[in-house]
């Protein structure tokens, strides 16, 4: 992404070296209210963005569960919003709504917007299963003492809906700023669309000046909001609405809280991987057959490497077929602009090499969280003593959204080879870690306490404790964690892959990696190649749900049938 | 199955003690207070014997289980099998979870393989033969590729027994074998249970199972330990004289049953 730097806070550079203790301090303090303005900005964009997902929850979500109709439109529209890579879908938003509210007032929407795409599924769905749940006696009762449809909503669907949207609501705000700082960041890339205040805007534009006093500033700053939003708000929510929990549910611990959301919000991403593309896998279906076949050739089928390998190459396969497809179109449907697609064609290269390249990125950075991911989980989980303060600060860093840390990367690994590679990846695992951690954590911590007792008494320890017990015992939480993982390290490549400040005076490239899906992704916007950006967001599309359909579903299927303990 | 002798001896004649529970205490630390659970417990299994323990739900009958297995250390008081204290988890004694903790990811022999893993003495093929000898003495040949989801709720009670044959044990520890089976499967399987552990081929000498059933005690014990509210303690011991295979509508068999019943209330 670019930055545009026009605001003026150039006093950093104009300092002179030697600056003496005092005039620090002053300087820090002159940062600190602009730092404030900035926040108030991006907490504005935040609140609106979350009020407005309350707002269509209870709208969508009650409607889905009081009414079949609804219910049948509502849980699909929603699954395939939930599955869509929506990072990079937001240049083609920005096009859209600046077309109809142009001007300052239309970015702000479209960031606005973008933050409740990135909150508003899940809570949706919150609302949706908790009216579901409230027990059918109480809307006989309503019905018959003669409430109204008006009373029913105020006295009965959105008290019971308040614990579930309360607890969506922790993790939609963590996903939501990572989403705001991005969107930020990317409407600077180019000065016609840029936002003019914002954190994202005031850590990018102190980053890119070398401003590293008011740049660390940003970021102190910006944690201690959200903590405080944290402390003073989310939390008291979550715990405020506990009391609209009928008995039967069990009430969460305070650390638990983070956890069973994720979890949550893992299982619907399942849900709507599995239960809800049955059209798409129609389509498919042919596919499906040769990806069989190629599957007994090789006789893998029931080995992971196998599986894996028949997902990339499947994947591709798709990709090359719906190119296939458009180059058919070039020659036999003169009618559909030959140029445009002659132009495509000649992008496909391009594409596949970059897809393959982020590919590479976000698989890379997977395995690297497994490793670190799941012992740690594992380990906390299982001891008393870690597992409050180590789910206490995990929550806190897991909700720093990573693109602001990125430029004092760039700084850290100034004379680092491959810096660009290594920023990207960090990038993308501070965006996409969590998943893994707190779906396996969750886990973990509800093992049935006899399983453990049984490998005590039978003196399974070591290696053979993890083989046996933990690793099969996580196996299915490690999925669901897994495909919310590759779907949001997707989401991180826009600004992970390429960070560009420009100003008045020319750009500067703090970081970028050689190819990738995201670079591609960001080029293409700032430039207004809508072609470039169709092509790519298509091909990236097709790469994630081929692997959602062939991999995910035969992990998911998998581990349900042999591990999970209520069989 | 019902031509089962009585092996143990529930007269008072005096033998060998396998297990002594020598006034064992067990406190829990809550954030702002201690709850007492056990409380000065002391009674003895003798070798032979089917000792029930009983008592209201909540008084720490599973916590005392675990104690004797040694996956537990009481707070005070001590746990002896034969001469030698028990302070971690014995070869000698096993034990049979509430609801059997069949691992869901392994099939049936492999579950009762894991019993033998840290048994260094034998080949991986042995513990195979071993397993499949254990499954075969609890009828369940042909079923050792079954995953436990694949068995009804009495197979994967019996693979648990197998498990618990598999180690050879001396002791046999039950934590309310019947309670995860329906009441009408648990009635049917009693003797078969009691059959499977107490006979001449079975390595099992002494049996402890902690139940909440009252008949279920008196069907299967030679001695039951009642036990108070928490903090439990022990109040009172029955000796169960009755022949086997015992018949539930005797009057004999009527007078125990209020007999405890009189004690737990």
């Amino acid at each position: 992404m670019r930055v545009h730097a026009a605001k003026d806070m150039k006093k950093s550079s104009k300092r002179p070296k030697g600056v003496s203790r005092h005039v620090l301090m002053t300087s820090a303090l002159a940062y600190a209210f602009p730092i404030l303005v900035d926040i108030g900005y991006s907490w504005w964009r935040m609140l609106a963005a979350l009020l407005l997902s309350v707002l269509f929850s209870w709208a969508v979500g009650v409607a889905a569960a009081v009414n079949k109709t609804a219910e049948k439109i509502v849980l699909p529209t929603l699954d395939v919003l939930q599955s869509v890579p929506i990072l990079g879908f937001f240049p083609v938003m920005i096009f859209a709504i600046i077309a109809i509210l142009p001007g300052k007032p239309g970015i702000e929407l479209a960031v606005i917007f973008l933050i409740f795409t990135s909150m508003a599924w899940n809570m949706a769905f919150a609302v949706y299963e908790a009216v579901k749940a409230i027990p059918k006696e109480f809307v006989e009762m309503a019905n018959d003492i003669g409430m109204s449809s008006w009373g029913k909503l105020r006295h009965l669907y959105i008290p019971a809906s308040w614990p579930k949207l309360a607890y969506n609501a922790l993790v939609s705000w963590d996903v939501g700023l990572f989403f705001l700082v991005s969107s930020e960041i990317i409407t600077l890339g180019n000065a016609t669309y840029s936002v003019s205040h914002g954190i994202g805007v005031a850590i990018a534009t102190y980053a890119a000046e070398g401003n590293y006093l008011a740049y660390s500033e940003a970021i102190v700053l910006l944690l201690i909001a959200l903590i405080l939003t944290r402390i003073l708000f989310l939390r008291p929510w979550a715990l405020w609405s506990e009391r609209f929990k009928t008995a039967e549910e069990a009430r969460v611990t305070r650390s638990d809280v983070i956890y069973r959301s994720y979890r949550w919000i893992g299982e619907k991403a399942r849900a709507k991987i599995f239960y809800n593309l049955g059209s798409v896998e129609m389509a498919f279906r042919p596919f499906t057959k040769v990806v069989r076949v190629v599957n007994k050739c090789l006789g893998t089928r029931s080995t992971l490497i196998g599986k894996v390998a028949v997902a990339v190459v499947s994947a591709l396969t798709l990709i090359a077929l719906a190119h296939a497809i458009y180059l058919g179109l070039v020659i036999f449907h003169p009618m559909y602009n030959p140029s445009l697609w002659i132009y495509l064609g000649s992008l496909e290269k391009e594409v596949i090499a970059s897809l393959a390249y982020s590919f590479a990125r976000v698989w890379g950075v997977y395995a690297v969280s497994l490793a670190i991911g799941v012992p740690l989980a594992i380990k906390a989980a299982l001891s008393e003593k870690l597992y409050e303060p180590v789910s206490t600060v995990t929550q806190i860093i897991s909700s720093i959204p990573g693109p602001v840390l990125l430029p004092a990367m760039v700084v850290a690994m100034m004379s680092l080879p491959y810096r660009g590679e290594l920023v990207a990846s960090i990038v993308i695992f501070l965006g996409s870690f969590w998943y893994i951690f707190f779906n396996v954590l969750g886990a973990a911590r509800t093992i049935p306490k006899p399983i453990l007792e049984a490998a005590d008494l039978y003196g399974i320890h070591g290696l053979k404790r993890w083989k046996d017990i933990y690793i099969p015992a996580v196996m299915p939480s490690l999925v669901t964690g897994s495909i919310t993982f590759i779907g949001g390290a997707w989401n991180t490549l826009m600004v992970a892959e390429y960070f560009v400040v420009s100003s008045s005076t020319g750009s500067v490239v703090l970081t970028q990696v050689g190819q990738g899906i995201g670079k591609l992704l960001d080029i293409a916007t700032y430039s207004g190649n809508l072609p470039l950006l169709g092509l790519s967001i298509a091909s990236m599309s097709l790469l994630i749900v081929g692997i959602n359909l062939t991999l995910w579903r035969w992990a998911y299927n998998y581990t349900t049938k042999r591990f999970s303990y209520n069989v | 199955m019902y031509e089962q002798a009585t092996q143990g001896d529930s007269g008072a004649e005096v033998s060998a003690v396998l297990i002594a529970v020598k006034s064992v205490s067990y406190n829990v630390q809550l954030e702002k207070r201690i709850l007492e659970v056990l409380k000065e417990v002391s009674f003895s299994v003798a070798d032979g014997q089917f000792v029930s323990i009983i008592g209201p739900s909540g008084s720490g009958k599973s916590t005392l289980l675990r104690i004797i297995a040694g996956l537990l250390r009481p707070t005070s008081g001590h746990v002896f099998y034969r001469d030698m204290e028990v302070t971690h988890p014995i070869k000698n004694i096993s034990m049979m979870f509430q609801n059997y903790a069949l691992l869901p990811w392994k099939t049936a022999l492999e579950n009762v393989e894991i019993a033998l893993y840290s048994n260094e003495s034998l080949s991986p093929k042995e513990k195979t033969e071993k397993a499949l000898k254990a499954l075969a003495a609890v009828g369940l040949s042909g079923f050792e590729n079954a995953y436990p989801g694949e068995l009804s709720g009495g197979m994967k009670q019996r693979v648990a027994i197998a498990r618990a044959l598999a180690l050879e044990p001396e002791v046999l520890l039950m934590d309310e074998p019947f309670s995860a089976l329906d009441p009408l499967t648990a009635d049917h399987l009693r003797n078969e249970v009691y059959s499977y552990l107490i006979n001449p081929q079975s390595p099992i000498r002494s049996v402890v199972m902690v139940s909440h059933n009252v008949e279920e005690v008196v069907e299967l014990s030679d001695k039951v330990i009642v036990l108070s509210p928490r903090p439990a303690h022990v109040v009172g011991e029955v000796n169960i004289l009755l022949n086997r295979p015992r018949d539930k509508k005797s009057f004999e068999f009527y007078t125990y049953v209020d007999q405890i019943f009189a004690l737990l209330t």
